[in-house]
């Protein structure tokens, strides 16, 4: 199979290429708020010692 | 090594309740895969499994002073339960842990099946739905064909767009990576159900059988992903998130992750098979016959005899339970060592870094570079 994933240069080491800024903050920004939400959500949760969920699940399993 | 002196409880309760597919998709670890213990069990959990379930499920709960636990619906193709029985194991789940423990239902499907009648018995036991969907129709034919050999991905969009009437139930959606489809055109395409969250998996490889690549010297499944990251960003319209990308951004910033399959801390998930069985990571099941049997079920056990099962304690273990060269990386906070399955080999079982491990650095460093290129410092809580 063919792969669609174009790399820079083959054999060469691979250097991560930041995307452009613009506009693209809009996205992180909505990331930063729900990661704030998950920090709160950890903080305030009484117990604290456990993480997500099944790999094949999709919502999130705090608060709880 | 001794496990943390707080074993994590499960808060997440996956029932097998159908074990058997309508359709086969070729990297399937249930159907497809090294171990096949599906031809020994019920094709669809009992009411009585479901019950006792649900009585260990709110035990465990109580035990351990949680509000509610998440029970997820799951397969094979759950809808193959049916809706009138599905009925019956949703109530009788519901009936069996005490009013106290919220239970929040979640239910992870093919699509092909969905009907407006099934859509009425979610909205009355509030399940949530996901969709198994590897992107456009030429994509998701690679390996989501039927027994026929022909593609279910028109059945599968008609599901998704029925789900989308009804949008308040649309959990989101799930694809597997195949590095012969153009990242950005799956993504582009998924998006356009207008999902609130999509995730990709990677296809399940061991070091004994590692993942295809065309070129073993390209971290090519980081590169993959990259590619859905920054087109991801360029979507300011969309506003679904991508459950991998934000997990990398959250360990990233010191908050925990929400799926086993990265970070350090246990796992809270457990599986009950569909005779009741159970099993801690089912998709161990990809890794060799037998990985992912305890010899445990709901009706003699406790999920807190469970928590204590030598194959799980090494969940409690953190970065010791780790290969050497991984616990002194400094992205192991983030990969936590990579999916289980992954890190297999029949000469040093788990004790591997993943077979991914070239493709979570890179595409660790590109998200974290991408935060310090828009002024968040990666290490830090969240701007």
């Amino acid at each position: 199979m063919l792969s669609r994933t174009s790399v820079p240069t083959p054999h060469a080491p691979v250097t991560p290429v930041a995307p452009e800024p613009t506009q693209s903050s809009v996205v992180l920004d909505r990331v930063a708020a729900r990661v704030r939400q998950r920090l709160a959500a950890e903080r305030t949760a009484a117990n604290s010692t456990g993480e997500g969920g099944h790999q094949a699940s999709l919502i999130w399993t705090w608060p709880l | 090594m001794t496990p943390r002196e707080n074993i994590a409880p499960f808060r997440s309760f996956i029932l097998k309740v159908a074990n058997r597919c309508n359709i086969d998709c070729d990297y399937c670890y249930v159907f497809n895969s090294a171990d096949q213990a599906w031809q020994r069990l019920p094709a669809r959990m009992s009411v009585d499994v479901a019950q006792a379930a649900g009585r260990r499920i709110g035990e465990h709960a109580v035990a351990h002073g949680l509000p509610g636990a998440h029970v997820v619906l799951h397969g094979g193709e759950p809808l193959l339960a049916g809706p009138r029985h599905m009925a019956d194991l949703l109530g009788v789940v519901r009936e069996s842990v005490p009013a106290g423990v919220e239970v929040r239902f979640e239910l992870q499907t093919n699509g092909t099946l969905l009907t407006e009648p099934w859509l009425d018995l979610f909205e009355r036991y509030e399940v949530v739905v996901g969709v198994s969907l590897d992107g456009p129709p030429s994509a998701n034919d690679r390996h989501r064909l039927t027994h026929a050999s022909r593609s279910s991905a028109a059945s599968a969009v008609r599901g998704i767009d029925l789900l989308r009437s009804r949008p308040h139930l649309f959990a989101g959606v799930l694809a597997v990576v195949d590095l012969a489809n153009d990242p950005v055109e799956v993504h582009d395409y998924l998006a356009s159900f207008e999902p609130p969250v999509i995730d990709f998996g990677l296809p399940h490889g061991t070091h004994d059988e590692p993942p295809h690549r065309g070129d073993p010297s390209v971290p090519e499944y980081g590169v993959w992903m990259s590619r859905v990251y920054d087109a991801w960003l360029a979507r300011p319209e969309d506003r679904h998130g991508i459950r991998m990308l934000e997990d990398i951004v959250a360990l990233s910033s010191g908050v925990r992750g929400s799926v086993e399959s990265l970070g350090l801390a246990p796992p809270t998930s457990v599986v009950i098979e569909s005779d009741g069985t159970i099993e801690g990571v089912d998709t161990l099941r990809s890794v060799e016959e037998g990985a992912s049997w305890l010899g445990l079920d709901v009706f003699r056990q406790s999920f807190d005899e469970v928590l204590h099962h030598p194959k799980l304690l090494h969940r409690q273990y953190g970065k010791a339970a780790l290969a050497e060269q991984c616990q002194s990386c400094p992205l192991v906070e983030v990969c936590g060592g990579g999916y289980l399955p992954h890190r297999f080999s029949t000469a040093r079982g788990y004790q591997n870094p993943s077979v991914y491990c070239a493709d979570l650095e890179y595409l660790i460093r590109h998200v974290q570079d991408s935060l310090r290129w828009h002024g968040w410092d990666p290490a830090a809580p969240p701007p």
